[in-house]
């Protein structure tokens, strides 16, 4: 198993935001489970900001802290803020990842922005 | 549905010298976490299952914080990040090879081991398979949702 920093563990161990949103405003999903990650991310957009993310994830420790990791930077901002979690960001506020999992926090980030391109497009064809 | 396990010895289907180790026998839903080799042909003491919807490495993670090392996909292949090159010339999925979970039980193992095993991974796949969308939407599929 790679090893993993402190703060990769902490969000592996105890995932913050885990679980789907009921009526969500946007849905956005990364991966494929034939490559060993998918990530599913639903959020929540008031006045223009993220009140509430959460996701779903099917892969390994990393993909899994990124996940979480990613729920907690994007929780609150708003979309253009949101915009600008890249995967190096989350990999820096993970204190890291190992070379070979830096593809998860591609997969996480990857995956909120789907979550929002999924409620702007569903926001400006209803507008 | 959560799974059952049941603690059962089967080292009565071995014609094996090694009487005091014993393979864990996993029982439920077929689809969903089975035995992955030959039920009786196979090494004494070694058992390979394929728990679904969930990822080899967290569960090892998860279990290596109760004291348990396994390891995932084939002996060869464990550090691989690619699902287990033997395990799908088998014919099994790579979706499926990913959670493939392989105990190797040895000399310095003892019955208690095996207990402490079997009672800590069922909450461990519970926990991987709340947090899957894979395993939801099979719930899904399964409620017809």
């Amino acid at each position: 198993m790679p090893i993993y920093s402190d703060k990769v563990m902490d969000h592996f161990t105890n995932p913050r935001n885990v679980g789907e949103i009921s009526n969500p405003d946007g849905v956005g999903e990364e991966g494929n489970p034939v490559c060993g990650d998918m990530m599913t991310f639903y959020i929540k957009v008031k006045d223009n900001r993220l009140e509430d993310v959460k996701f779903k994830t099917f892969g390994c420790g990393a993909a899994i802290a990124v996940s979480s990791m990613v729920s907690e930077m994007a929780k609150g901002k708003t979309i253009d803020e949101a915009r600008k979690i890249t995967p190096e960001l989350v990999a820096k506020e993970l204190e890291g990842l190992p070379k070979n999992k830096f593809h998860c926090s591609n997969l996480g980030a990857q995956a909120l922005n789907k979550a929002i391109d999924d409620y702007l497009a569903k926001h400006f064809k209803s507008v | 549905m959560p799974l059952e396990f049941k603690k059962r010895t089967i080292i009565s289907e071995f014609e094996s010298p090694f009487e005091n180790f014993r393979t864990v026998k996993v029982t439920g839903e077929v689809r969903v976490c089975p035995l992955s080799g030959h039920p009786t042909r196979r090494l004494p003491g070694a058992a390979s299952f394929l728990v679904e919807f969930i990822e080899g490495e967290s569960m090892l993670m998860l279990m290596n914080q109760k004291g348990i090392a396994a390891s995932s996909g084939s002996a060869c292949t464990s550090r691989a990040l690619k699902a287990s090159h033997v395990l799908t010339a088998m014919g099994i999925p790579p979706e499926q090879a990913h959670g493939s979970l392989l105990f190797s039980f040895g000399i310095q193992n003892n019955e208690e081991d095996v207990d402490h095993v079997v009672e800590s991974l069922p909450p461990i796949v519970e926990t991987l398979r709340k947090m899957s969308p894979l395993y939801d939407k099979f719930m899904k599929g399964q409620r017809g949702g």
